[in-house]
């Protein structure tokens, strides 16, 4: 079963609006192979920027984190406050540029 | 051969040496510049490798169908980080950023290449992106996102799926919803879309935030997308639950505190709107998502307070902006209603958690909230009204009965003739599918009309004209019993003042009849007293008499007895001589 960082139905909501502003006289069951591929394509795209804004030792440190049994949202939020990392805007660029990409490129985008 | 200045004046072998010396320094310098540009080389191709290697895995587990003109942030990391290794091999290096610090400081440490796959399954790290993304979809599009939705939902309906209320799809008349634009954004930045809202066909009360999302019972996910999609379509709604759901460390951060939430509604018309909309949106998503929060669904039986969205304009229908809708309250009775209860478990100062509910929504109104008693600062708004319930495709328009929050949208029923005419024999005039869950209907605490019949079907202006004289009827009632309701209260309130007032009055004299009466027997007391003591004086007084009496009779009586004596002696004396003369005498 495929496993998704951001709950797949948060990002299909998000899709739902970008496939509407897309194609806006056309129902979306005739894009639902589309939708399918751009949420896994912006989950996947979150998560590498994510991954990018950390050097190897800060690497190594989230792994032990998510080794702990014990680590719990506010001890993942405490690690990126800890390192300057803004999480909000890595996502919300991501986002932001997955939209605009997705907007302007054709259906063979 | 070029002259040498240096050569030619003073000492030719100092200024040679002097000269080798400033050549070998800068010499040295430019090495060591070398050697610090080869090392910086060697940490950025390190770290374009771990971040080529982390691309090569994931880009191995989906293929994007969205092919972007421009490389990701990862790719463009690590071409940038090519091209300034080839620049430092032929050119002097420039200083290092701050980011790149970051990188000449790390040592190598083993990648791990199950990094992304630990990612997903870690539940607190998803759970946070995922509050994250949620809030940003909302505010990325706001307005616009929603309008799309809706279009996309209705789209969705023509298909046949979805939860959303089915609409026809033949030609609007020219007060359809669909030809209406009700997203838009105010001056101040705040993004808003009353298409829902506005949708009053397809809701079951004609103030109702939104449509009946009773399909989400029991899908904590769909319920907290229908809640947001609230919040982010209407300021209104948004206000509602920021007023309920955040605590006072919350609403200290976010500049709500102490604030109703007519007063939150009203900031966002105000400069800075826009911001307070994104960062309460924001929290709000955070908070609905948080594990620290919990959702009980349930149906709800009995009488409450509810939130509704009101207009002042009884002329505007429609193409409303924020400024002119309103928070109000009505009280409703519920009957199996299905409802969603929202608690927290919020930490307190000392380390201690407690467990609060903060919010109870009505899911059949696009999740209104609801209160035991009115809200602190809202006012309450006209009862809701009979529905006009208005059939696309025929116009022809049906007051439906009850109109209460539990009135299920009748079937729309195909109307033959475009404009019927008005049957000039008012009848009654029930759908069946309304008469036949007329039980589910719920008892409105309100009050219907004075004029309690239902109407023969009429066009839309006219079932809007009656409809606007019954409200202003039932203005006025309002104001009349209100006003009746202060008389009592006032009335009320005098009597109690005099019947306190009497109640005093007699307890003052009780007390004084009783102090008279202390004092009475106070002075029969004295009295009593005084006389048993000159009683006791004259007792004394005798006494004494008598004890002097005999004292006196008995210094009598010794006298008495003392001169006896005397006399006897004298007597015995005078014998004696007599006897002692007789014996000397002889004549004895």
């Amino acid at each position: 079963m495929e496993s998704y960082l951001v709950d797949p139905a948060v990002l299909g909501e998000f899709v739902d609006a970008l496939i509407s502003e897309k194609y806006p006289d056309q129902p979306a069951s005739d894009h639902t192979s589309e939708k399918e591929d751009a949420v896994r394509a912006l989950d996947h795209q979150i998560l590498k920027a994510i991954l990018a804004n950390l050097t190897e030792e800060q690497g190594s440190e989230l792994n032990q984190l998510l080794d702990n049994e014990g680590s719990n949202e506010s001890t993942f939020e405490e690690f990126f406050k800890k390192h300057n990392i803004d999480l909000k805007k890595t996502i919300e660029d991501t986002m932001v540029k997955f939209r605009d990409d997705f907007l302007r490129g054709g259906e063979n985008a | 051969m070029p002259k040498n200045p240096e050569l030619s004046s003073g000492n030719p072998g100092e200024s040679k040496e002097a000269s080798n010396e400033a050549i070998n320094k800068e010499r040295g310098n430019k090495v060591n510049n070398i050697e610090a540009l080869l090392r910086r080389r060697e940490e950025l191709l390190k770290r374009r490798e771990y971040l080529e290697g982390i691309i090569r895995q994931l880009d191995s587990e989906v293929k994007s169908p969205v092919s972007t003109s421009e490389p990701t942030k990862a790719e463009a990391s690590a071409s940038n980080i090519t091209s300034v290794a080839g620049e430092a091999e032929s050119t002097a290096a420039k200083d290092e950023s701050s980011e790149e610090d970051k990188t000449s400081k790390s040592e190598t440490a083993p990648t791990p290449s199950n990094l992304g796959e630990k990612i997903k399954k870690k539940s607190g790290l998803r759970n946070l992106i995922t509050g994250i993304a949620a809030g940003l979809a909302v505010t990325i599009f706001a307005g616009g996102f929603m309008a799309s939705y809706n279009k996309n939902a209705k789209a969705a309906a023509l298909a046949g799926g979805g939860a959303v209320p089915k609409v026809e799809s033949e030609v609007a008349n020219e007060n359809s919803v669909e030809n209406t634009q009700y997203a838009g954004e105010t001056i101040n930045g705040v993004k808003y879309d009353y298409t829902e809202y506005a949708d009053r066909k397809n809701k079951v009360s004609y103030n109702a935030y939104g449509y009946d999302y009773s399909d989400q019972y029991d899908n904590r996910e769909a319920a907290t997308n229908g809640i947001m999609r609230m919040a982010g379509e209407e300021p209104e709604a948004l206000a509602s639950y920021a007023y309920n759901i955040f605590t006072d460390t919350e609403k200290e951060e976010l500049n709500i505190k102490g604030l109703s939430m007519v007063e939150i509604d009203d900031k966002f018309n105000s400069a800075g709107g826009g911001e307070l909309q994104k960062n309460l949106l924001g929290k709000l998503d955070q908070v609905l998502r948080s594990e620290k929060t919990n959702f009980r669904f349930y149906h709800e039986n009995g009488t409450e307070e509810t939130n509704y969205v009101y207009f002042v304009d009884s002329n505007k229908d429609g193409n409303y902006t924020p400024d002119e809708l309103h928070l109000g309250y009505d009280t409703k009775k519920r009957s199996n209603a299905p409802q969603v209860d929202i608690s927290r478990t919020i930490e307190n100062s000392d380390g201690t958690t407690k467990t609060q509910k903060m919010l109870d929504l009505n899911m059949k109104c696009g999740y209104q909230p609801n209160y035991q008693k009115a809200p602190i600062g809202v006012p309450p708004i006209p009862a809701d009204k009979p529905v006009a319930q208005v059939i696309k495709g025929g116009g022809a328009a049906q007051i439906i009965k009850g109109g209460g929050p539990n009135t299920p949208t009748p079937t729309p029923k195909p109307e033959p003739k475009p404009k019927p005419k008005p049957d000039p024999k008012p009848e009654k005039h029930i759908p069946k599918n309304v008469e036949a869950e007329k039980q589910n209907a719920g008892d409105r605490v309100t009050p219907l009309p004075i004029d309690n019949k239902v109407t023969p079907p009429t066009t839309e202006a006219e079932d809007r004209k009656n409809f606007d004289a019954i409200a202003e009827q039932q203005r006025q009632q309002q104001a009349a019993a209100e006003q009746a309701a202060r008389v009592a209260a006032e009335q009320a309130a005098a009597e109690q003042a005099a019947a306190a007032e009497a109640a005093a009055r007699a307890k003052a004299d009780e007390e004084a009849a009783q102090a008279q009466a202390a004092n009475e027997a106070a002075a029969r007391a004295a009295e009593e007293a005084a006389r048993a003591q000159e009683e006791a004086n004259r007792q004394e007084a005798e006494q004494r008499a008598q004890e002097e009496a005999a004292q006196q009779a008995q210094a009598e009586a010794d006298a008495q007895a003392e001169q006896n004596n005397q006399e006897a002696e004298s007597h015995n004396d005078d014998n004696a001589s007599e006897r002692a003369a007789d014996f000397n005498s002889g004549d004895f």
